[in-house]
């Protein structure tokens, strides 16, 4: 159950004004659900992923998450519940690139103390059908492969939460579709809840669930498809 | 100007400057280093150059301890070969100043009316020197002035009535050399270098040869030194005038005189000065190539996100000259801002803290020199600065003109049809835009050719210093592959570090060959400083050294000479030895001429043996390996023991840094030529001797068998400290034995221990400047390489790595150079001292390593990479992940 309740985050802008990025977002999202989020650029999406990630504290409310306080939980707490809960998917594939693909994804797996991490950053890798090109490095492969690599990496460690940033964004249609269904499928294996973030609504419709940002505030929320709140 | 470019330049500026602050600070500091250094070093050529005439007082000189043959001067003087020339017999004496008083030790020149060939000398009247024919002498200004001696009036000088001699001697204008009273006819001064080589400081007097000769003062002299001073026709064939004057002298028959030339006389004069200079040219030398790597580094970081601004700027529409400005204008402006400062730092530093020091080096008066007022330096600063400035600038020239990967509005000057020799000239164009070390370390090598006249030993550096490099890059590339390998079982902070010194090969070499550096040269610093504190402290601690010599005893004057040394002081030490002299004739049976022929014509080694076996050597006997000495230890064979006293045994041990250059060897046999008999013995040993000791020490050293029958002269050596006391017995034995000669060693001592505290300050000064441009360097290459250090771990704070794994890493990448650093910088420091060991010191200097200084600065570098590790990491730690990894490259 992931409970988003009240979730105000401010910014202080370069003027000196505060600015509300989020307002009063209120959740209650229930584990296993694959939710699509969309919203104009700017609406805050990327902010709300953040926060549930545990990556940026909100100015004011509280995220739980299966009963843990992410947003009030002291560092250490925070790190080993980052690195063993959340996967995370950005758009800019945030790979390292002196590492190879295998590295990329084992890295993930020591931070979280996984016990055979190099089995399951190779199984991981596998998963997204990567197997034959574990030492390359992100340079030696295109955008969609860097992309699975990430993807690879988000689910080495089977977390029960999935967030994905817009990772197709940077993608031609075709590899786009690969990745979300690949995305789709694994989440749906973990039973992990998902939030993809994207602004191609056929991509959106293709979930169960939809979160629709406008202007930092939450104008709808449907947790499976037919269903509203 | 384009009406944009004003305010962007600026904008451009503003932004850059605390990135490439670092930089300009380094580059500042090595300006200095720089500029100092060719000061310093224009300062020691133009000095040496205006006292090489004076040094020798000639193109070349023909000396013997004795006088010179008749035959010989007769065939020098009528030769074409010969444009001037002069002859000088000199002696060291005891001269009296007054009727009873302490007897000062001078050295008598009896000069010819030719004398000196070469300007250099003042004479105070002026028509004194002619007065010289008449029976008066010259007597050095200093000299006189300490002991207030006037010159007579022109009227006394022609009276040379006992009575009125000895009036002028109460009067202070008159001399006593021998029994013979001379007037003081006038003053000279001179700007000739003090001779290291014969530690001949004692004052000067100058008297006419034919009224030495006349008046017997030659005869009874049992050392003196005749020499003829010669000057070539000026035909620009040096050379060869040389080598015909080496084959006239060679046609002497029996003991042939030395030959030396200006150059010889130099670098003989210059030894302990140009040794000290060495060291310090080549460590300031390193301490350029330091500084300069720091902020090729600097510059290189910048350029590197210049790059993509440029390319940003082109795609507005910027046309590609004012790009190619805008992209090295900061730099050129920043360096040009830095290498001003920079030699005025320098020009400073110079005149506040080099030339005071390099004053204790000379006498005479120091020449002044300048970046603007000398040609020479002007030219080889100018030089400098391009090549510093260029090499600084090529980096961010070489990437505009190639942008990588970029396509649009750049040259991309490489494609697939390329003809083999352009594909390679490209190759190497990226190789050094990818390498701003390696242009920098080319450019080191040109500079190593215009900082000083010693290229080939700063050559030697940049060499060693390539090499060092290549190695620690081999290192790094070790270090990265094994990187986050899951084959290998280490801590995971541990492998990330490793891999991050992997994600930036250039910049973790860098640091390395920094901290590396650093290490090297603090440590050789530090053992050269322990090095100069130990010589100090032989030359002058203790009351017990000895620092008066009597020299040429006769056998039977030996009772007696002890017994004045000993007076009035209860059980004071009084070393005594019988010295025979003699030449070496052969080794090995084979004769010296064809021995020195093992070694290579013209080699250092080569001149260094020729120069001993050209002079007189003194032998000693010992019945056992003198222990009261404490300066003296066999480091090779055995030396006879003392029961073998009473048999004949034909043996001798050899002082191991001579044996070193002569290419002795234990079981070899010498003959020496002992006044006309030859005695062959065989070396048995070989001895290691502290010649700072100020004891007499001996490069042979003979049974006592060996010697029974050879004619001596005895030496004594004993310590009067007090400076009285020293008078009165002084006075005392030249009263009694007019014929001995007596040194004082005071005024020796007093000037070694000045020249080592001058070289122990130039060593903090030195020291001072790297500390800070290590320390400057460590901030440098932390701060370049921090924006991809925050990004990467940033990536690993949102993947779960906690504060505690992120520090651990951050503390362990900088721990892991810092490790490999020292390591590799205390070899190298042993290779240096090595290679500087072999290029630089006679085996005389032995520079001592010890591990200590290696520990201790190791721990101080790791200390300051702990910290700068701490600091770094607690710097990423503040900032939110997320927000890092959102923002653009
Ligand atoms: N560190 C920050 N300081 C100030 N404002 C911020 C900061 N981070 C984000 N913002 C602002 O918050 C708002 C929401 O940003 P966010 O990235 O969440 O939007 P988004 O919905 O993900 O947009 P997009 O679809 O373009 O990615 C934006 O207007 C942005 O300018
Ligand atoms: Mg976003």
């Amino acid at each position: 159950m992931i409970e988003i309740e009240n979730v105000t985050k401010e910014y202080p802008s370069p003027e000196g004004l505060r600015l509300r990025i989020l307002d009063s977002v209120t959740a209650n999202i229930p584990s296993g659900s694959q939710l699509g989020v969309v919203g104009r650029s700017g609406s805050g999406k990327t902010t709300l992923l953040s926060m549930i990630a545990g990556l940026e504290r909100p100015t004011t409310g509280s995220i739980r998450i299966n009963g843990f306080p992410v947003s009030t939980a002291g560092e250490a707490e925070l790190s080993r519940f980052r690195a063993r809960e959340v996967g995370f998917v950005y758009q800019t594939f945030q790979l390292l690139r002196h590492l190879t693909a295998l590295e990329n994804v084992l890295v993930a797996a020591e931070i979280a103390g996984h016990p055979s991490a190099k089995t399951a950053a190779q199984e991981s890798l596998e998963w997204v059908g990567l197997s034959t090109r574990l030492r390359h490095r992100p340079d030696q492969l295109s955008g969609g492969e860097q992309q699975r690599v990430a993807i690879a990496r988000a689910i080495v460690n089977k977390p029960k939460l999935i967030l994905c940033d817009e990772p197709t964004g940077n993608l031609d249609p075709q590899s786009a579709d690969q990745v979300f269904r690949l995305i789709n499928s694994l989440s749906l294996e973990l039973g992990a809840t998902l939030f993809f973030v994207t602004h191609d609504y056929a991509l959106a419709h293709q979930l169960a669930g939809r979160i629709e940002l406008e202007r930092g505030q939450l104008s709808r929320l449907q947790l499976s498809s037919g269903g509203y709140q | 100007m384009n009406r944009w470019f004003r305010p962007a330049f600026q904008r451009e500026l503003r932004s850059s400057w605390k990135r490439l602050s670092l930089a300009a600070v380094t580059l500042c500091l090595g300006m200095a280093a720089l500029t100092a250094l060719l000061l310093a070093n224009a300062r020691l050529e133009s000095q040496s150059r205006r006292q090489a005439d004076a040094i020798l007082g000639g193109d070349a000189e023909v000396s013997d301890v004795r006088l010179l043959p008749e035959k010989l001067l007769e065939s020098l003087l009528s030769s074409p070969q010969v444009a001037r020339r002069t002859r000088v017999t000199s002696f060291v004496s005891m001269a009296s100043l007054q009727q009873s008083g302490r007897p000062r030790l001078v050295e008598v020149l009896a000069i010819e009316d030719s004398y000196p060939l070469v300007p250099g000398m003042r004479v105070r009247p002026a028509y004194s020197f002619d007065q010289l024919r008449a029976g008066g002498v010259l007597v050095d200004s200093s000299f006189a002035a300490t002991h207030s001696i006037t010159p007579v009036s022109e009227k006394d000088s022609k009276d040379f009535s006992e009575k009125n001699l000895q009036r002028l001697l109460a009067e202070r204008k008159a001399i006593r050399i021998g029994k013979k009273i001379f007037p003081v006819a006038g003053l000279a001064e001179n700007d000739q270098m003090r001779d290291f080589a014969s530690m001949s400081l004692a004052s000067r007097i100058y008297i006419a040869r034919d009224v030495a000769v006349r008046q017997k003062l030659i005869s009874g002299q049992s050392r003196i030194r005749d020499r003829l001073l010669i000057q070539f026709p000026d035909n620009g064939r040096m050379e060869n005038s040389i080598s015909w004057l080496k084959n006239e002298v060679g046609k002497t028959e029996s003991s042939k005189p030395a030959v030396r030339t200006k150059e010889d006389a130099l670098n003989a004069a210059f030894k302990p000065a140009r040794s000290l200079f060495l060291f310090f040219n080549a460590i300031g030398f390193s301490a350029l190539i330091l500084l300069g790597l720091g902020s090729a580094q600097g510059i290189h970081s910048y350029l590197q996100r210049k790059q993509a601004d440029a390319r940003i700027m082109s795609n507005l529409g910027a046309s590609r000259p004012l790009l190619a400005l805008l992209y090295v204008g900061n730099v050129i402006f920043i360096t040009a801002v830095s290498l001003a400062l920079g030699s005025w730092a320098g020009q400073l530093i110079f005149r506040q803290e080099i030339s005071p020091r390099m004053s204790q080096w000379f006498t005479g008066p120091a020449i002044d020199v300048s970046l603007t007022g000398s040609g020479v330096v002007a030219y080889k600063f100018a030089i400098s600065a391009f090549v510093l400035t260029m090499s600084l600038i090529l980096p961010g020239a070489l990437a505009y003109l190639r942008q990588p990967r970029s396509g649009s509005s750049f040259i991309d000057f490489k494609s697939a049809g390329d003809p083999f020799p352009k594909r390679v000239f490209i190759g190497f164009l990226e190789l050094l835009e990818n390498f701003p070390d390696l242009i920098w370390l080319i450019s080191a090598l040109l500079l190593s050719f215009l900082v000083s006249s010693e290229a080939g030993f700063n050559l030697i550096m940049v060499v060693v210093l390539t090499a060092v490099y290549l190695t620690l890059r081999l290192a790094v590339l070790f270090v990265s592959r094994m990187g986050l390998s899951p084959s290998i079982r280490l801590p995971l902070s541990i492998r990330i570090a490793g891999s991050e010194i992997g994600a930036r090969p250039n910049q973790s070499s860098l640091t390395l060959l920094l901290f590396g550096l650093t290490v090297c040269l603090l440590v050789f610093m530090w053992d050269m400083r322990s090095n100069i504190v130990n010589q100090i402290s032989t030359a002058t601690s203790g009351m017990q050294k000895p620092n008066v010599f009597v020299l040429d005893a006769p056998p039977d004057a030996m009772k007696s000479i002890q017994n004045i040394l000993a007076e009035g002081g209860e059980g004071r030490s009084i070393l005594s030895e019988k010295i025979t002299r003699a030449r070496l004739l052969n080794i090995n049976n084979k004769p010296v001429e064809d021995w020195l022929n093992r070694f290579e014509q013209g080699s250092e080694s080569r001149l260094r043996a020729a120069r001993l076996f050209n002079r007189e050597q003194n032998l000693t006997a010992r019945s056992e390996v003198s222990k009261d000495y404490g300066a003296e230890e066999v480091v090779e064979g055995k030396f006879w023991d003392k029961s073998s006293a009473n048999s004949p045994v034909n043996e001798v041990s050899v002082e191991a840094g001579l044996a070193n250059n002569l290419n002795i060897r234990i079981g070899d046999h010498i003959t020496f030529d002992i006044q006309g008999i030859p005695v062959k013995v065989k070396v048995t040993s070989l001895r290691r001797v502290s010649w700072q000791s100020f004891r007499p020490n001996f490069f042979f050293v003979l049974h006592p068998s060996a010697l029974a029958d050879a004619p001596y002269s005895g030496l004594f050596a004993t310590n009067l400290a007090n400076s009285r006391q020293r008078a009165d017995i002084l006075n005392n034995l030249f009263e009694k034995h007019p014929g001995v000669t007596a040194l004082d060693a005071t005024e020796i001592a007093e000037l070694v221990s000045r020249l080592l505290n001058s070289a122990l300050d130039m060593v903090r000064l030195l020291t001072v400047l790297f500390f800070s441009g290590a320390l400057l360097n460590t901030i440098l290459s932390a701060w370049t390489s921090y924006s991809m250090r925050a990004r990467n771990f940033s990536l690993y704070r949102c993947l779960g790595a906690n504060n505690s794994l992120v520090l651990r890493s951050i503390f362990n990448e900088f721990l892991i150079l810092a490790v490999i650093g020292s390591v590799a910088g205390t070899g190298a420091s042993g290779l240096l001292s090595t290679l500087i060991q072999r290029a630089l010191l006679t085996a005389d200097d032995q520079l001592n390593l010890t591990i200590l200084p290696s520990v201790a600065v190791s721990s101080v570098v790791v200390l300051i990479c702990s910290v700068t590790a701490i600091v770094s990491g607690v710097l990423i730690l503040r900032q939110s992940p997320f927000r890092l990894l959102r923002k653009p490259l």
